[in-house]
């Protein structure tokens, strides 16, 4: 059930409207049902994978915020969650490999045969039990929630999928104060869905759809032109993709008064690459944050507080930026793309430690702007690092500088960034998401027409792409 | 906390940050500048001061909340500190 398909909107109706004629008390436990209902839909083996996960954590959790050997409790707790983890995402890593050599051998459907999948969400909510036992064990949750509510933290279905990666105090704190939603609230989440929407099926849906199948595969085959204005098109298709995801998700958690994180905040508008993880993917790089690059860095600065520490310079940026990699995948594609993250990090950190720092936002306006095309220009580089094998991405690169050739891709590409590029425009000069709100009633309603004719046109025409944060 | 000790950590912060951070010790740093939404301050600086907040003033700020709402000025940074000294929380790091 995909979250842009009819069944999940007639999902989420009879969700909607038993959890508005059923009293406060019972609302969560409507909401832990309707959340394993979505996952068993998918499939009840990932739905038996989410239960082990949620009671082995939450057992692990009350050993942990008590007085009985909390840190082992805290050990065998993140020990059992990247256990299971770690066993799901090699598998998805070398089952399709293995797969192939049997197929080389005459089985006839190697994939039924080992028949393991990567369960729906399992990234995501791996982190979130992981967040959950060391706050437990800082003693930063107070009275321990009850298991519902704590299944509820884990499975909830608006994020189930992918993300975002909510810390658990925030939405335990949610889920146990009373929910008010306002007319306000309803006309935002309203908006955000359509946003989504327009973000999905319009923008990200054409560009993904656009793409030549073999350009990340053979990249000789294509001009530099061509290679770079693809690999533009991508890094806009991926980000309208995952933000477009993010905002839908909000939007249909909002009419259960329950707030997310907005995961996105105009990332292709940073000036610098710390900026940019604050505001692209900004629940993992938080989690990624707290979790490997302060307790690393506190434990380096404990040992010499110095600002020219050369190991509080390297190491935190590249093992939270290495761990970014893995967790996206065991692929060397992703360990490549995290480790010239981690490299652009910290050549911010050296400028950090021996240069004075100066505001950004009081910079010349063509300063912000070189830096924001500094950032754009190396953040595509890593793009094409991501998207691709480490060989092929060296004989990306090689052809995108040859210079051989100037075919050019069709213009619709570059037409479809247009209204992505607005979009965040605006949002970043009222630095608002919902900037449109404050328009008039007459320009909210063209906006908000025009917009609703683009979904139901391009929902004709196209071919849905899935959600590719899914796959993670 | 009493005026006087705030006073004291308010200086003292002011004073590292502006000659440790912005390495400019005549900046003229007013107490509700933005420092990480201004882009003055990272990730790696805010470490730092997290550090320094540890050692010299006695307090340990959870990393969990080096955030924009407590470490985006010298007031919320006071506000946090002064959270944290009220009670105890954080009673054990990893």
């Amino acid at each position: 059930m995909s979250i842009q398909s009819l069944p999940f909107v007639g999902f989420c109706a009879a969700t909607l409207a038993l959890y508005y004629l059923l009293p406060r008390a019972r609302q969560n436990l409507l909401l832990l049902a309707a959340s394993y209902l979505f996952c068993i839909s998918i499939s009840w083996r990932f739905a038996l994978v989410l239960l082990i996960m949620t009671l082995a954590s939450y057992a692990a959790g009350l050993g942990s915020a008590g007085k009985k050997r909390p840190r082992l409790w805290l050990g065998l707790g993140i020990g059992f969650n990247l256990a299971v983890w770690l066993y799901f995402k090699s598998a998805a890593f070398f089952i399709p490999q293995i797969s192939s050599w049997l197929a080389g051998m005459g089985w006839d459907d190697p994939g039924r045969v080992l028949g393991i999948l990567l369960p729906v969400g399992i990234s995501f909510y791996t982190l979130q039990a992981i967040s959950y036992l060391l706050e437990c064990y800082r003693g930063q949750i107070g009275t321990p929630p009850s298991l519902w509510d704590f299944a509820l933290y884990l499975a909830y279905f608006p994020k189930l999928t992918a993300g975002p990666i909510e810390r658990p105090r925030d939405f335990l704190m949610q889920l146990a104060r009373p929910r008010t939603v306002d007319n306000e609230l309803l006309a935002r989440s309203f908006y955000l869905i359509v946003l989504g929407l327009v973000r999905k099926i319009v923008i990200a849906d054409t560009l993904l759809a656009a793409m030549p199948a073999r350009i990340f595969i053979a990249p000789a085959d294509y001009s530099g032109i061509e290679l770079a204005s693809w690999l533009l098109a991508y890094a806009f298709g991926l980000y309208n993709n995952f933000c477009g995801y993010t905002d839908i998700v909000r939007g249909i958690s909002g009419f259960f008064g329950i707030s997310l994180s907005s995961n996105f905040s105009r990332p292709f508008f940073s000036r610098s690459f710390g900026e940019l993880w604050n505001r692209w993917h900004s629940s993992l790089s938080h989690w990624l944050r707290d979790t490997v690059y302060f307790p690393l860095s506190r434990f380096l600065l404990k040992r010499d507080p110095g600002m020219k520490n050369r190991a509080n310079i390297m190491l935190p940026p590249l093992a939270a930026m290495l761990a970014s990699g893995l967790w996206h995948g065991l692929a060397p594609r992703y360990l490549a793309w995290g480790l010239v993250m981690g490299i652009y990090l910290m050549a911010e950190n050296i400028r950090s430690a021996t240069r004075p720092a100066r505001r950004l936002d009081r910079m010349p306006r063509w300063r912000q702007w070189l830096s924001t095309a500094r950032v754009m220009g190396l953040t595509l580089a890593a793009f094409a690092l991501f998207s691709m094998d480490p060989p092929v991405a060296g004989r990306f690169f090689l052809r995108l500088f040859s210079f051989a050739g100037w075919t050019l891709p069709g213009s619709r590409v570059f037409l479809v960034m247009i209204p992505s590029l607005w979009i965040d425009y605006v949002q970043n000069r009222h630095g608002d998401d919902f900037a449109w709100l404050a328009w008039s009633r007459p320009a909210r309603a063209a906006l908000l027409s025009l917009a609703v004719l683009a979904i139901f046109l391009w929902s004709q025409t196209k071919v849905g792409e899935p959600f590719i944060y899914q796959g993670f | 906390m009493e005026a006087t000790e705030a006073r004291t950590i308010r200086q003292k912060l002011k004073t590292y940050i502006t000659a440790e951070i912005i390495k400019n010790a005549e900046y003229p740093l007013r107490d509700d500048e933005p420092l990480i939404s201004g882009g003055l301050i990272d990730s790696f600086s805010i470490a730092h001061i997290a550090v320094f907040i540890e050692t010299e003033i006695g307090v340990r700020i959870p990393d969990t909340d080096l955030t924009l709402d407590t470490m985006d000025s010298i007031d919320r940074m006071c506000a946090r500190i002064a959270v944290a000294m009220a009670g105890p929380e954080d009673r054990r790091s990893p």
